[in-house]
């Protein structure tokens, strides 16, 4: 019997497939959106080709691949593309819309990842209008990350976005955005309902963002992650200005928040056990910033707020041995990966720039 | 046969490679330096491996003024008489033009393999390095000429539109002495940025373009593939969070395989590290090689001549240092 799994790798979303024939093992993995490429194992037996299958998909299991219906993993194949420039085509005066444009299944996506479109940090309105000028190509779009693109090709803080508000107008579908870089960004401020999930990655968050999000009414968004990221690359050093997303009133059907990649992660705990939004929430996201034994404590005095929660996801801290040993003792899922050495001196956020 | 490992200080370079030699039943021996100066034209029916010297300098200068003497030693035995029945693992001649990254380099275009883009090899001022920067998009990497390791590079970008400069690097400085922190900085302070780069021009450095870096799980990574001339033996991911990935600045190794790369580029990377270490002269290489983002396109950044010494493996198989000893042993010129 074939079997399919799928990693969901923000960047590189692949799959991975194995399938006994006689004493053959059929192997199929590739980038999602690719037919992949082929390998095939033989053994002496066909008990060996399925022992070997078993360890494979072990180790598969084992990395983050979750098995995944077939037809399923077709229909996602169809779904996601991202497009980027690379710096030949870049060089040659390739432009990323007439690249989009030139997909005759461009129309077919659900799912689009807009990387690299510049190689001198100039802004994107031109895609940007450019989409919105072949809006009836983009209709079906659900899912949207704009800007993925690395400190390999561009420092986080120098990629220029601009409004992209009036382009999130004409994508009515549009269920879950993720952009990366603040530099000139704004969202608009609007009613967006079908929006359910919202990630902004940023060095320093200007404020004007966080007021962007403050004032848009997204009714039925149930994730949101802001990186606040430090002063030195946008964010005007007021943690205050998050304070109104912790808010029932504002975001009704919210499960996730994350407030993250902050110098001041422990203040950001307060913020959580002082809102009236964490009873709604199912995971508390405080992760990648200056979180520390500080902010543990106040998450183990108050512990029995935090009963319902499904997860809080702490990964890069420096929160000391003993106090993360006790968090781990909670009731609940704690994520406190890639702890970090406490240093009152140097210690930085994830993103620092 | 016997086979001598040589460095200045005892290390897990050495220690691995006596355990690997053992293992094989094979006489294995460490020897310093100058004890191998004294024994060469002694010897007898023996491989020589010549691993680098380990020295504790941080300074920038000074660390350079040691390559320079490890140079002249290189040259010096590469001139000793010795047995016709003794032969270098690699010899000190392809050592030293590995070190060159210069020589290398130009060794490697001129057999048409691609590399890393070579933007200037003669600047002497942070003027001229200023511009060659302003004028490359992606940025560059103002390497020291000599040596291995990423003690004298900087990886430096600048936009025009706003005037603003980045580096990352693993030097500081006190004042006028520049010193190797063994951590990667991240600096935007152009003034901090050109004193530092006065420092690594004044030691005799190259202008390479900086190439975006393909990336896995979030993470930057190149590879680093311990060849012989005709195969690949062990291949290892150094993943980063930055633009400099070197496995003795804490970043992660990783297995090749897990890139699952497509057999045709994987075969492309291996034929390449085949290809390089033939053209060094190097029996065997480290070859770095990275792989550029959205292109595919691989590149060779740097062979070492004495790039064979990969943690991960020694920790779980020590099959490097094993294979490189039976190979040997099975060698027609060795017998």
């Amino acid at each position: 019997m074939k079997r399919v799994f799928v990693l969901q790798d923000a960047e590189l979303p692949r799959f991975w497939s194995a399938e006994v024939q006689g004493t053959d093992l059929v192997i199929n993995y590739g980038k999602l959106g690719t037919e992949g490429e082929i390998q095939v194992k033989n053994f002496t037996s066909s008990e060996e080709a399925e022992k070997a299958a078993e360890k494979l998909i072990a180790e598969k299991s084992k990395k983050g691949y979750v098995e995944i219906d077939e037809e399923i993993v077709k229909k996602m194949k169809a779904d996601a593309k991202k497009f980027a420039l690379s710096y030949d085509e870049f060089e040659a005066g390739v432009n990323l819309l007439d690249k989009m444009l030139e997909d005759r299944n461009l129309d077919t996506y659900k799912q689009l990842t807009i990387g690299c479109w510049d190689f001198e940090c100039e802004n994107c309105s031109e895609l940007v209008n450019g989409i919105i000028a072949h809006r009836d190509r983009f209709q079906q779009l659900e899912g949207l990350f704009w800007g993925d693109i690395d400190s390999e090709e561009c420092e986080i803080s120098w990629i220029n976005q601009t409004d992209l508000g009036a382009m999130l107008d004409v994508l009515p579908n549009l269920k879950s955005l993720k952009i990366k870089g603040t530099n000139e960004l704004s969202i608009g401020r609007k009613l967006r309902p079908n929006l359910t999930s919202l990630e902004i990655i940023s060095g320093g968050m200007p404020t004007e963002v966080v007021e962007d999000v403050v004032k848009s009414d997204f009714p039925n968004l149930e994730k949101l992650v802001l990186y606040v990221g430090v002063n030195d690359y946008g964010f005007d050093d007021d943690l205050e200005i998050f304070r109104p997303l912790f808010s029932k009133d504002k975001f009704p059907k919210l499960k996730y928040l994350g407030i993250v990649d902050a110098e001041g992660e422990d203040q950001v705990v307060d913020m959580f056990l002082e809102s009236d939004i964490l009873p709604q929430l199912e995971v508390m996201d405080i992760s990648q910033g200056i979180l520390t034994d500080k902010g543990a404590r106040k998450l183990l005095e108050q512990a029995d707020k935090l009963n319902h929660l499904k997860l809080i996801d702490m990964h890069y801290h420096f929160i000391s041995r003993e106090l993360q040993r006790q968090l781990q003792e909670l009731p609940i899922q704690v994520n406190l990966s890639d702890g970090q050495d406490f240093d009152a001196e140097y210690m930085y956020p994830y993103i620092t720039e | 046969m016997c086979f001598f490992v040589v460095s200045n200080l005892e290390s897990r370079r050495t220690d691995y490679f006596i355990k690997a030699g053992i293992h094989l039943g094979v006489d294995t021996r460490f020897l310093t330096y100058e004890e191998l100066l004294w024994r060469l034209p002694k010897m007898q029916r023996a491989v020589v491996k010549l691993e680098p010297l380990i020295y504790q300098e941080v300074g920038l200068a000074a660390y350079a003024e040691l390559c320079a003497g490890d140079r002249r030693m290189l040259e010096d035995l590469e001139n000793r008489q010795k047995a016709v029945d003794v032969h270098f693992l690699n010899s000190p001649r392809s050592i030293a033009l590995a070190w060159d990254k210069l020589r290398c380099k130009e060794a490697l275009l001129a057999a048409g393999l691609p590399v890393t883009p070579l933007l200037a090899t003669e600047v002497t001022d942070f003027d001229t390095l200023s511009e060659i920067v302003a004028a490359t998009p992606r940025g560059v990497f103002l390497k020291s000429r000599y040596g291995s390791g990423a003690g004298g590079m900087m990886a430096i970008r600048y936009q025009s539109r706003r005037n603003l400069w980045v580096a990352y690097t693993t030097l500081a400085h006190h004042g006028t002495w520049v010193y190797n922190t063994k951590k990667i900085h991240r600096l935007t302070d152009k003034t901090e940025i050109a004193i530092l780069a006065k420092a690594v021009l004044e030691i005799g450095a190259l202008v390479e373009e900086w190439v975006p870096k393909e990336s896995f799980g979030g993470r930057n990574y190149d590879l680093r593939l311990v060849c012989r001339q005709e195969e690949v033996d062990y291949a290892v991911v150094r993943y980063s969070n930055g633009a400099i990935t070197n496995l003795h600045l804490n970043n992660q190794a990783g297995n090749f395989e897990e890139l699952e790369l497509a057999p045709s580029l994987q075969h492309e990377i291996f034929e390449l590290s085949v290809a390089a270490a033939r053209v060094m002269g190097l029996y065997y290489a480290g070859v770095d090689v990275l792989v550029e983002k959205t292109s595919s396109h691989p590149a060779i950044i740097e062979v070492n001549g004495q790039g064979d010494h990969i943690y991960q493996d020694i920790f779980y198989e020590n099959r490097i240092y094993t294979r490189q000893i039976q190979a040997l042993l099975h060698a027609e010129k060795y017998r």
